[in-house]
């Protein structure tokens, strides 16, 4: 019974006393948390009484609004990094990334679980979510891959973290056969996540006289899995640098000294995966012969802006970088390319789709809220599991145990 | 008859033209990202500073000069004119940090006491806390320092020097400096001190003679070497 | 070396699993599907006989015990604006300015014969029956809308303002058809713009139709091959995107536009274990021998005899 106490005094509450703990908790991130927190989950409970409409901006026309488009769209690709790390270290024997390897797959495990969140937001018939996995199947559908792939790779990326987790409650036995299986689970993570991330740009192949023709190809599945690709990367590098800056009690002191070469590393990696991005963006225009779509109003200037602004620039901030050994301007072109792919998912699950519908509305302050007020939630559980458990820092009981 | 336009932008033909050109501009950037790394390189080169081997050091002793003044806290003291001193770090301290990568130096006008912290350098990305060795006023801070941090390494007691200060209590601060023979039995203590954290698996590391950029601390504890460093500077 | 061939078996059932669930499962469902049912039904709309009266609309709203409307049947204001189906009205007339004057137009669900959102629908709930409705299963669906973003012609409502949402749609008036009766609308259009049959006769009566009068009719049957055949068909005078109907739909049926992608599932299950696991194996031999190279033991080389006895 002592035990216990002691575990969750040192792994709960940080090793504080409750009332100190509490006290610590009153910080102005923390207010405004949580006076998101108050004004939206009293939204998300209204939705569930009263239905969609009350809180979700859908219409017949439209049927996914902001919220999907962030939720589903948005949030798979930024959340595309466990795979990506996985196979560098595993795979690709890239071993000095390993101080990545677990802040990537818990980005990757907190933000599919979320993307699972936003759908049981979403969702008509939440309660239904099962179903596609055990009541019917309607395998014609590339929503029902998706549905299987990301509950597949929940628990895939789940496995690969759970040492994490194994080490935090100290069970040494789990944590080893958790380690055995790792090169395993990250192949068949590959595996999901290729089929995935493309399939959320298939979903759009069934829409061809919807979506505006300078977004529209074939080869959608293709530009959604490249795309994913350098988002992943982009987002590691933004992970470290926040968590670096804000939790750095929290970071092995060792890792301070290789995260500048690291971040270079991956910054070259995004960089040439970005240059191929943009030269396969010309070629599906190519294909459609849309040149004289370029220069149209908006949506041949938005295109241009996304391709030149979002892709070609940061691509060259991103090889600038790694020219000089300038981590600061990495960091800058990281968070100019996940800014360009979520521009990009929510302009073609959104404004470009139906674009030649009139009436369309896409501000909507309610939905924009839940919005918000579900990624503070995920922002404050990724804060707590990085505070208590061994992510960004090796378990004091279990140094040096890697393979 | 179509013209070259038509052809080009309504056919395959643009396709594969755009195609060809991405491979060509592919292997240009490659080559232009990897060039950096050259360049970054060489510059690390250059900047790279001879420290010798750790065991010539042990047994060879550290410098000392014989004019200076040197506080507990591994800060020397030199007279220049008047009641204005230089101060600096010693050779002790710059190899026991290893290359000195900037200074954080209070600006002039500020009032340090002797023997608290009042100046530090940064090694390994951190800012390591010195001693001041007297009381007095920041007149001026080394301008070199700015750009070539290095100096303190390469010149510890010349070039490398951290600020100049007005010290008019300079004869009752003497008191608590050593100097002269006092100042080499008191280096020789704490070179005896520092042998005895030697661990065996250090003797081949420390026989290699070629350029090292770490200090001595790091190779001694590793990434405990913070807290020698503050053991032996005399810092809280 | 016993770890990798464990993990090759655990990847190879996973695969054969994966494998065993997709593609002859799709074909099965396509199958579902039969694109050349003679039987089936369908309606064909003269859209140059309509008049505008909206009785095909008060009487779908009857057949369907749908809830009465904001506006009244016989309340004409309504064409200042274009509608759409909705979850309270299966179908709607709208009024449109064209080349040849003011012409009228009656959408609803066209009831294709390779349906967009049977294709879409992850749960199966859509069906193709045999008499030509495509039905939608209210036990199976899960409300994720996919079904309207797939419709190229919009036709699914869905209960935005219910807590337990449904799609509503035209079902061809199923349970009549299935007892020998006309759909709602069709049985109440006064001047039989709106004609209910077997759609191998409505196509050919259209035929007909446009031959004895060609001044009178566009020489093309919208809905003969548009999305794959629709069984909701059209005639009109004038081109058809002037009364609202896309024409840019093309032929095949959605479903096709999904082919491809779905082919190259299988191919990804198997093609990236092997080389994935080719990678790793290859990684772990170069790191085996550069470690062999700096004089360090393997660890792995244990005799199995002493491992078994020191656990």
């Amino acid at each position: 019974m002592n035990e216990i106490k002691e575990w969750v005094s040192e792994n709960i509450f940080l090793g504080l006393e409750v009332k100190e703990y509490l006290r610590r908790l009153i910080t102005p991130f923390n207010i405004v948390a949580a006076g998101i927190l108050i004004i939206g989950i009293p939204l998300i409970i209204i939705r569930y009484m009263q239905g969609l409409g009350a809180v979700i901006h859908g219409s017949n026309d439209q049927p996914f609004s902001l919220f999907l488009g962030w939720g589903l769209f948005c949030g798979v690709p930024l959340a595309a990094t466990g795979y990506i790390m996985a196979s560098a270290v595993y795979l690709f024997g890239m071993k000095d990334y390993k101080p990545l390897l677990r802040p990537a797959v818990l980005t990757g495990f907190v933000g599919y679980f979320f993307a699972v969140i936003f759908l049981l937001v979403d969702l008509g018939r939440p309660w239904r979510l099962p179903y596609p996995m055990v009541r019917s199947f309607g395998t014609a559908s590339i929503l029902f891959l998706i549905a299987w792939h990301v509950a597949l790779y929940l628990t895939v990326q789940f496995v690969e973290f759970s040492p994490a987790v194994f080490e935090w409650i100290n069970t040494r036995k789990l944590r080893k056969w958790a380690e055995g299986i790792a090169v395993g689970a990250t192949i068949f993570g590959v595996i999901l996540s290729t089929l995935h991330q493309s399939a959320l740009g298939a979903l759009y192949l069934l829409a061809p006289t919807k979506l505006h023709p300078l977004w529209y190809s074939p080869n959608i599945p293709i530009y959604f899995f490249i795309s994913s690709i350098y988002a992943g990367l982009s987002m590691i590098i933004i992970e470290s640098t926040l968590v670096y800056k804000f939790l750095p009690g929290r970071v092995d002191p060792q890792n301070f000294k290789v995260i500048d070469r690291l971040t270079l590393g991956l910054g070259k990696a995004a960089s040439f995966v970005m240059i191929t991005y943009f030269f396969l963006k010309i070629i599906g225009v190519a294909h459609g012969a849309d040149w004289h779509l370029l220069f149209t109003r908006p949506y041949g200037y938005q295109f241009l802006i996304e391709v030149f602004g979002f892709v070609l620039l940061p691509c060259f901030m991103y090889v600038f970088g790694v020219r000089t050994g300038d981590a600061k301007l990495i960091r800058m072109a990281a968070f100019a390319s996940v800014a360009g792919v979520i521009l990009n998912r929510l302009t073609i699950s959104m404004f470009a789709l139906n674009w030649e519908l009139p009436h369309r509305e896409f501000i909507a302050p309610k939905e924009f809220l839940v919005i918000l007020t579900i990624i503070t939630i995920e922002i404050l559980i990724y804060r707590w599991v990085v505070n208590r458990l061994p992510v960004h820092r090796e378990h004091p009981k279990f140094t040096g145990e890697e393979d | 008859m179509q013209s070259l336009f038509d052809l080009l932008t309504y056919t395959k033909g643009i396709e594969y033209i755009i195609a060809v050109s991405f491979l060509l501009v592919f292997v240009w950037f490659w080559k232009f990202a990897k060039g950096g790394e050259m360049v970054t390189v060489a510059v690390e080169r250059e900047e790279r500073v001879r420290v010798p081997g750790m065991l010539e050091n042990l047994i060879g002793g550290f410098l000392l000069p014989r004019e200076y003044f040197y506080h507990q806290g591994h800060t020397w003291v030199k007279p220049v004119e008047g009641d204005v001193v230089a101060i600096g770090l010693d050779d002790f301290s710059q190899k026991l940090l290893g290359r000195i990568e900037g200074i954080k130096v209070p600006s002039v006008g500020t009032l340090l006491k002797q023997g608290e912290k009042g100046l530090s350098v940064i090694a390994n990305s951190i800012p390591v806390d010195l001693l001041a060795p007297v009381d007095g006023e920041v007149i001026a801070v080394n301008p070199a320092l700015q750009e070539t941090p290095g100096k303190i390494n390469r010149d510890p007691y010349g070039e490398g020097w951290l600020v100049k200060v007005r010290a008019p209590r300079f004869r009752a601060n003497r008191s608590g400096l050593f100097s002269g023979e006092l100042a080499k039995m008191w280096l020789d203590e704490v070179r005896g001190r520092l042998m005895t954290r030697l661990s065996p698996a250090l003797g081949t590391v420390a026989l290699d003679a070629g350029p090292a950029v770490s200090g001595i601390a790091e190779r001694v504890a590793g990434e405990k070497w913070n807290d020698l460093v503050k053991e032996f500077l005399m810092v809280e | 070396m016993n770890r990798d061939r464990r993990k090759f078996l655990k990847l190879l059932g996973f695969g054969t699993v994966a494998l065993g669930m997709e593609p002859g499962s799709i074909f099965a469902s396509i199958d579902d599907i039969k694109i050349n049912r003679p039987d089936s039904y369908g309606v064909l709309c003269d859209v140059t006989r309509c008049v505008g009266c909206r009785s095909c609309e008060e009487a779908c709203n009857t057949v369907n015990r749908l809830p009465a409307p904001d506006k009244p049947f016989d309340d004409y204001a309504v064409f200042e604006e274009k509608r759409r189906p909705t979850s309270k009205a299966f179908t709607v007339v709208n009024q449109y300015q064209t080349s040849k004057g003011t012409l009228f137009r009656k959408i609803q669900c066209n009831h294709c014969l390779e349906p967009a959102c049977a294709t879409a629908c992850l749960v199966h709930a859509y069906q193709k029956m045999p008499e030509g409705s495509v039905i939608w299963d209210e036990k199976l669906c899960i409300g994720c809308r996919y079904c309207m973003h797939a419709c190229p012609f919009y036709a699914p409502a869905f209960e935005y303002e219910s807590p337990v949402p449904r799609i509503r749609k035209c079902t061809l008036c199923y349970d009549r058809i299935h007892t020998g009766q006309l759909p709602g609308c069709v049985e109440a259009c006064p001047v039989e713009a709106l004609i209910f049959g077997k759609r191998s006769d409505l196509i050919r009566i259209a035929r007909g139709r446009i031959s004895k009068s060609p001044e009178r009719y566009l020489d093309h049957i919208y809905g003969e091959l548009e999305a794959g055949g629709t069984s909701w068909m059209y005639l009109s005078s004038v081109p058809f995107h002037e009364i609202g109907l896309n024409t840019s739909v093309g032929t095949y049926p959605m479903v096709e536009y999904t082919r491809g992608f779905l082919s190259s599932v299988p191919l990804v299950l198997v093609i990236w274990p092997a080389l994935l696991s080719s990678f790793y194996a290859f990684t772990k031999r170069n790191s085996e021998i550069k470690k062999h190279n700096n004089g360090e033991h393997k660890e792995e080389v244990k005799n199995p005899v002493h491992a078994k006895g020191v656990e």
